[in-house]
């Protein structure tokens, strides 16, 4: 790749993955959530794996932390949801109404989501380029 | 001749498609609907969200929303069988041919 | 009036993205067609839907089927 792209990439690509994390952040309070979220956070990912090659890419995560990362939280999202009653009624009494930490029930679950997403989209993506 | 045959099936279905949805007279007045009334009403009250759609998704429907993400995580694990021990023919052992 | 405009784009493109002849192309033609409906979601005030839609097919599925173009051939016979 040549020096432009290489340049502009590294700034957009932080860019992008600031504004993955908002989104999944404020799932609570304007259009977004998890899904949305997610997959912003692994198109980052995807560009510095694009322009600057899979080695550089994997110093921030790699193959096998994606992996394993991807079965637990599946397994904890599962728990979390199945139980959804009680935590609910221990979460939900915290916080002000309409500012970022209020709402807990749904801001754990945004983050567990997006964080589950974003894995599985990036797993997804080492193992074509690799594979 | 089966050529034609495909594509006058596919002129004729849009042509139904289109046809049906312009010239109809919108939907029925269904009255008042208990489900959505109540998202609506007492959605905001019950999760403390002001975004009715987060609200639905994570709380009210919680399970619809676990099925999808176990059918993400399904598709990552398919992949990730093809693409490490390939796709074999029958009778013969499978042993990895990726990493 | 926007409305016909962008189903007119929509299903414009969808039709090259089928007949065209190099792959490349029909992959760009398929992200114009998801760039089109993403907007028709949002005129439709649907905004979690566009901003999914978008991120999604704009984003993920045409990196990936570029990535499967490149392990095979670029032009159909």
């Amino acid at each position: 790749m040549d020096l432009i792209t290489r340049t502009s990439s590294r700034i957009v690509a932080l860019v992008i993955l600031f504004f993955g994390i908002y989104i999944i952040l404020h799932g609570h309070l304007s259009p977004g959530g998890s899904f949305p979220g997610g997959v912003i956070i692994a198109s980052a990912l995807a560009l510095t794996a694009v322009v600057f090659g899979i080695k550089k890419a994997e110093m921030f995560i790699g193959e096998r932390t994606a992996h394993i990362v991807e079965g637990l939280v599946a397994l904890a999202l599962c728990i979390m949801v199945i139980f959804e009653f009680f935590i609910r009624k221990m979460l939900l009494p915290l916080g002000t109404q309409f500012q970022l930490f209020s709402a807990w029930e749904i801001l754990t679950l945004n983050i567990v989501g997006g964080v589950m997403v974003s894995m599985a989209l990036i797993l997804i993506i080492y193992l074509m380029i690799r594979g | 001749m089966k050529r034609q045959i495909a594509l006058g099936v596919c002129l004729l279905v849009t042509a139904l498609s289109i046809g049906s949805v312009l010239f109809s007279q919108g939907f029925p007045d269904w009255g008042r609907r208990k489900a959505a009334d109540y998202y609506i009403t007492e959605g905001m009250a019950e999760t403390n969200a002001p975004s009715i759609l987060g609200a639905i998704v994570w709380d009210f429907r919680a399970f619809d929303t676990l099925g999808e993400e176990i059918v993400l995580f399904t598709a990552a694990v398919g992949v990730f069988t093809v693409m490490v021990f390939g796709i074999s023919e029958k009778g013969k052992k499978r042993e990895k041919i990726g990493r | 009036m926007i409305y016909y405009i962008l189903l007119i784009v929509l299903v414009l493109f969808a039709y090259l993205a089928v007949r065209s002849r190099d792959l490349l192309f029909s992959v760009i033609f398929l992200s114009v067609t998801s760039l089109s409906t993403a907007l028709l979601f949002f005129l439709l005030q649907a905004p979690d839907i566009a901003m999914t839609e978008a991120a999604v097919n704009a984003g993920i599925v045409t990196l990936i089927y570029i990535i499967a173009i490149k392990k095979t051939r670029r032009l159909e016979e």
